[in-house]
């Protein structure tokens, strides 16, 4: 079965003990299977947006085919800068999509700074992955109707207190939230529940490499009591048809 | 063969569990080759721990080769006074402590002592789980307070469980290097690289695998242990050599 890991991480992150190169996320991705990745850097989320989305254009290069890019955002707040850098990365470094990052107080991502960004990420037809809550993206989405947003780790974050069930009403609810399976968490009737109500055409894979295991992350899924079909839409259909939008 | 040192059943109060009566944990168990699994019952969790235990009795006694029994006590529910009794005729189980769910302070409390001294003399291991299931729902227990209970209770062997990644992995493996009756169960950690982490700070010797089932997805358990880049003894002693020794099965 064919896997695109929709959420990969690459850079260096002093809390979480992490400093991973291209190398090591193609390693791992040919260990398990994994065709593509899709990439934002740490550096851009907790420190410096520039090198750090710099780091991730120079990292994609090595390995045109395997690798693609979310420009990487740590704070709407450096003010409109941030969607022409969007616009740029996206437009000339082939970047496709957006990564954002809620972490309240000091990020935060259902703010008016952050409106300008979100719908530079519409204009261009990209997905936007938000660690963020499922009350955050509904925010979102009913202010920018054209974005895509994918709600990483579909509740399962500490800031969402892993509270998968209220992501998957906001995927319910908005045709333009999805949900992205990355996390610990490996709950009870978690991938049927959110196949059921808000559809397998809204769950996108992701691991969460190199925080977390992409075999496990990999297993979350085809251990689900769901269709070899919705199987294939979670682990690589979904992503490529959201990336086709920029394309069409 | 797999043995399963940290699983549940019964009634789960916080959304619909699929699987988690006696007759669909065995499936769970025969499809991933768990041969036995160390079993708890949710309601003495949540409500009634004397009554929950002897469900997990009832449960042992029908399936012997299958469950292991572990039983939960606290010093203000009923039941309580009943740990040598249940214990008596069993031929093997462990302790598990639920410290946040029946709200009380290990340290303070004589009834505890009692209890732990009880479990060293008759070795049988004692289960203190970090967060009842590896999700950030849950309150976490203090494990400087669990570190202080291993090294006040030398003789009883201690487990700590449902521990993930990052802060959590260091502290609970820091009282698990320091102290020769402290392991660590499988069920929470989740990291890319965990397993092999935990191999080189304490031993594979030291470990225990567990899925959380039925709370959890019980087919990562087995999983992350047979794909982590260890020896295959080292797979053996934590999928089922670690729990033959600690529970006195061999």
């Amino acid at each position: 079965m064919k896997i695109i890991d929709g959420h990969v991480h690459i850079g260096k992150a002093t809390w979480c003990h992490i400093d991973a190169d291209a190398d090591l996320l193609i390693r791992e991705a040919d260990r398990n299977g994994i065709e593509k990745l899709f990439v934002t850097d740490f550096m851009a989320l907790t420190y410096d947006m520039a090198e750090g989305n710099e780091f991730l254009r120079a990292q994609i290069q090595k390995y045109p085919d395997r690798l693609y890019g979310y420009y990487t955002v740590s704070a709407g707040r450096f003010g409109p800068w941030i969607a022409g850098q969007l616009d740029r990365y996206v437009s000339e470094h082939g970047f496709r999509g957006l990564k954002i990052y809620s972490v309240p107080p000091l990020q935060v991502i259902d703010d008016p700074y952050m409106i300008p960004v979100i719908a530079k990420a519409a204009e261009l037809r990209i997905p936007i992955l938000a660690h963020s809550t499922g009350p955050e993206c509904e925010s979102l989405a009913r202010q920018v109707p054209d974005a895509v947003i994918i709600n990483a780790h579909m509740g399962c974050c500490p800031q969402a207190q892993g509270d998968w069930h209220r992501s998957i009403a906001a995927a319910k609810r908005y045709p333009n939230i999805y949900l992205d399976t990355a996390s610990s968490s490996f709950d009870n009737n978690m991938i049927e529940t959110a196949v059921a109500e808000a559809g397998a055409e809204k769950i996108i894979y992701g691991s969460d490499l190199p925080l977390l295991d992409p075999a496990l992350q990999i297993a979350k899924i085809m251990e689900s009591d769901i269709t070899s079909a919705q199987k294939e839409m979670i682990l690589s259909g979904n992503i490529l048809r959201l990336l086709s939008l920029r394309d069409n | 063969m797999i043995i399963d040192i940290h699983g549940y059943f019964g009634e789960w109060p916080y959304w619909p569990l699929r699987n988690s009566h006696e007759a669909a944990i065995l499936c769970h168990m025969d499809r991933l080759g768990i041969s036995q699994l160390a079993v708890s019952s949710l309601r003495g969790i949540f409500s009634d721990p004397g009554g929950g235990n002897q469900e997990v009795i009832r449960l042992a006694r029908s399936h012997p080769d299958r469950f292991i029994p572990a039983l939960t006590y606290s010093p203000y529910a009923p039941g309580r006074e009943r740990y040598g009794e249940d214990f008596k005729d069993l031929p093997t189980g462990i302790v598990k402590l639920f410290p946040i769910q029946h709200t009380y302070d290990p340290l303070e409390e004589t009834y505890i002592h009692e209890l732990l001294t009880f479990c060293g003399e008759k070795q049988i291991p004692v289960m203190i789980p970090y967060r009842l299931m590896m999700s950030w729902r849950f309150p976490v227990f203090d494990l400087k307070k669990t570190g202080r209970l291993v090294a006040s209770f030398p003789e009883v062997r201690f487990i700590l469980a449902s521990i993930n990644y990052l802060a959590e992995l260091q502290s609970a493996l820091h009282i698990v290097k320091q102290y020769a009756n402290a392991y660590i169960e499988t069920s929470g950690m989740m990291s890319f690289g965990g397993i092999e982490t935990a191999v080189r700070q304490v031993g594979a010797e030291r470990m225990l695998h567990g899925t959380c089932l039925p709370l959890q997805n019980p087919a990562i358990g087995p999983l992350k242990i047979r794909n982590a880049s260890i020896s295959e003894d080292e797979k053996d002693m934590i999928l089922y050599g670690n729990a033959q020794k600690l529970l006195g099965m061999k």
